[in-house]
């Protein structure tokens, strides 16, 4: 009964292949359809949630019936099924603000990337074979570069550039990784790779976690990869940096750490875990300070949100079970306020049609509402107490 | 240290690719450099998989289970080329779409443009 | 401008050095088969193929190659949609020589056989889907090569794009509700089919039947993009 949780996987593989029939059928229910597959995939993700916290056990999915290592295994356990969850909603949200936000034709194909961007992040958090975690990651990312430059102006095709360059040379690396530790050790299990990792020779382990990193870093924003975020928040339609800022980053985050945390008991764990504390650090201060100079609402909430990410990367660099908690909440609290301050921001934008901060001078007499979302968003952000992100 | 020609052609494809993506002012000449450093991942990932001595992994008559070269690194590489042929095709779309917005396909040029 | 060309060669040569080091402790053409020699030990029993890089590809790794059917899918949408004008016609303007037209018009036939052969024995010879797909969308290529008017049928090839996919993905579910697991190889462990034939064309399980649908979507996935990328457009 637990292997229906595959259904989160095809589910939206076979929505994404039936779009070109609904559209046949009529031109109109592509963005209604797309709110109703994001709505029984969150059915099914609540489903698979409550399965695993009630029962205390992870569900492991074996794809082809064949044991791991043999087959492909797809690793259920707590924090998945909460990050399934989420992107699920998430999902749900940004497909009922797309249904108003997106005007640029054709609507039919950007169901298709959305359906797939969401497929790719749930992939990547819930799988526990390292080449199936390069494939997801290449749907993500490929369904990212596709979104980002799906405004079709001279500012969205830049920024999809510098990311499709950035990104080809991360999974390309990442390929390297990925081909040394075969090399070594004969599986590509992520379980089964922690296990056997303490007999690989230390420097083939220190180059092939180095790379792995590296490309894993280029989807997870740190510095000095990271250049082509802000300009990619900026560009993409509004319900897709949303989307970007709430999972895409996490889940990529989410990987490195895990491949990370396999070896542990290796003598270069303490050198990986410093370079990524340094990173980390030096993503916070130089997301901050550029912060301030913005004078476009989106490229400045982008800045903030890679900074946000940098200080999830140092929690989990410290290595002490305290850090790992830490940084767990926080992902799961920046994923909601980033959500919702993308939102409002977005919305703003569709109904005035202006990004600078001049334009949202004066919002709280013109739209209440979203000036009251936008000032809580503001305020978690900075730590006050009483709201989470403190 | 020695290290097989196959690694070798490997890492000198890779580090090829990466100069020009490095160096080269031109954007179609950047998306070959990116092509040719996929096709270098690719060589590294099948020269991997080589055991000396024996055969393709096609189990007909005269090659055994024990006669066969690993068949996973071959599997892993159609994934790559596949997935490398899609980076390619969707980044020379956006290239089409920069050359018909800004004229110019020189990276300096662009990066001025857009201020 | 020296600088530059100066700091990337160094940093290259690096890193290269780097790699090189550890590649040296990965010995070329030693034996480290660890899942690798369980495969070839059972491929035959398990799946029925003799050709066991399409075993590993679509049985046991299966997982793998949907992922990958979905990146061709997802770049064949992005070039669509990033490419998409109001009104997109082609702008050719001399037509192929004498020689081009009536020889593409020969050969157009046999290069869409021989792509499918090499799909449909993709158990027993090297190849599969993904050669097999690109070679028909090669020969539609040389048709666009050959003809300044000639387009695909564009409607179509999106619909059965789509419901290819759709098929691999309901093999794989019919697996779930027939076996139990998710892209289960219903045909050949649960009904049977085929056990007497290995090595021959009827046999295999469903190796033949994915490799169809995958042949047949990567044709026309590979000649919409061409399409796209051929077509100019008015605003």
């Amino acid at each position: 009964m637990s292997q229906y949780a595959a259904l989160l996987i095809a589910l939206p593989l076979i929505s994404a292949f039936f779009v070109p029939v609904v559209k046949r059928l009529s031109r109109r229910a592509v963005m209604p359809f797309l709110v109703l597959i994001t709505a029984v995939q969150t059915g099914i993700a609540a489903w698979v949630f409550n399965e695993v916290y009630t029962t205390g056990k992870p569900i492991i999915i074996m794809a082809g019936g064949f044991r791991p290592p043999v087959g492909i295994n797809l690793y259920i356990g707590h924090f998945a099924a909460l990050f399934a969850l989420i992107i699920a909603l998430v999902s749900l949200f940004m497909a009922a603000f797309s249904a108003k936000a997106i005007t640029v034709e054709p609507k039919d194909k950007y169901a298709m990337l959305f359906l797939l961007l969401m497929l790719g992040a749930t992939g990547m958090i819930s799988t526990g074979d390292i080449f199936n975690l390069f494939v997801f990651m290449e749907i993500t990312a490929i369904s990212a570069y596709a979104l980002t430059a799906y405004n079709k102006t001279g500012e969205a095709s830049e920024a999809a550039m510098k990311y499709i360059i950035l990104g080809g040379i991360g999974s390309s690396f990442f390929l390297v990784g990925i081909a040394l530790i075969y090399g070594s050790l004969g599986t590509l299990n992520l379980a089964q790779i922690g296990l056997l990792a303490s007999r690989m020779n230390p420097a083939v382990l220190q180059a092939s976690l180095a790379m792995l990193v590296f490309g894993l870093a280029v989807e997870a924003e740190l510095f000095p990869l990271n250049a082509w975020a802000p300009d990619a928040y900026q560009a993409a339609p509004h319900p897709v940096t949303t989307m970007f800022s709430a999972f895409v980053v996490k889940a990529g985050l989410y990987a490195m750490i895990r491949i990370m945390y396999l070896f542990k008991d290796t003598p270069a764990f303490a050198g990986i875990l410093r370079l990524v504390l340094i990173l980390g650090t030096l993503t916070v201060v130089i997301g901050e300070l550029s912060a301030l100079r913005q004078t476009n609402v989106k490229r400045m909430f982008a800045y903030s949100s890679i900074a946000q990410v940098g200080f999830i990367a140092v929690g989990f660099a410290l290595g002490t079970q305290a850090g790992v908690n830490a940084a767990v909440f926080h992902m799961v609290n920046h994923a909601i306020v980033k959500a919702l301050m993308f939102l409002a921001a977005g919305y703003v934008a569709v109904e005035l049609g202006g990004v600078s901060l001049e334009d949202f001078r004066g919002l709280g007499r013109r739209m209440p509402l979203t000036a009251f979302s936008i000032t809580v968003g503001a305020i978690s952000v900075i730590g006050i107490p009483l709201f989470n992100v403190f | 240290m020695n290290i097989s020609v196959y690694y070798f052609g490997a890492i000198s494809l890779i580090l090829t690719g990466l100069y020009a993506v490095l160096v080269k002012r031109n954007l179609l000449k950047i998306l070959v450099g990116l092509s040719i450093m996929e096709t270098g991942v690719n060589l590294l990932l099948i020269s991997i998989g080589y055991i000396a001595g024996r055969s393709a992994p096609i189990l007909s008559e005269g090659v055994g289970p024990n006669k066969a070269v690993d068949p996973i690194p071959q599997a892993l590489v159609l994934t790559a080329i596949v997935i490398g042929v899609a980076t390619t095709a969707l980044a020379l779309t956006v290239a089409i779409n920069l050359y018909e917005t800004y004229k110019t396909l020189n990276v300096e040029e662009l990066r001025r443009l857009r201020g | 401008m020296v600088m530059k060309r100066a700091i990337a060669i160094l940093t290259l040569l690096i890193i290269g050095y780097w790699m090189a080091s550890a590649l040296a402790n990965v010995p070329f053409g030693a034996d480290k088969m660890l899942v690798g020699q369980y495969y070839l030990d059972h491929v035959k029993a398990q799946t029925g193929a003799v050709n066991a890089v399409t075993a590993v590809v679509v049985n046991y790794r299966g997982f793998d190659t949907l992922g990958e059917v979905t990146v061709l899918f997802i770049a064949s949408t992005g070039v669509a949609a990033l490419l998409w004008r109001r009104k997109r016609e082609r702008t050719a303007k001399t037509e192929g020589s004498v020689v081009l037209t009536t020889g593409s018009r020969l050969l157009f036939p046999f290069i869409v056989l021989f792509g499918a052969y090499i799909f449909i024995h993709g158990h027993l010879t090297p190849g599969g889907g993904f050669p097999g797909g690109a070679t028909i969308a090669t020969a539609f290529l040389m048709l666009y090569l050959a003809f300044s008017t000639y387009e695909i049928p564009h409607r179509g090839f999106e619909i059965t794009e789509g419901l290819a996919g759709m098929g691999y993905v309901a093999v794989g579910l019919v697996g779930l509700a027939v076996g139990g697991y998710f892209l289960f190889d219903w045909i050949w462990q649960s009904w049977g089919w085929g056990h007497a034939n290995i090595g021959r064309l009827f046999s295999a399980g469903f190796i033949p039947v994915i490799y169809t649908i995958i042949g047949i979507k990567v044709g026309t996935e590979l000649s919409g993009i061409v399409d796209s990328m051929v077509k100019e457009g008015g605003e």
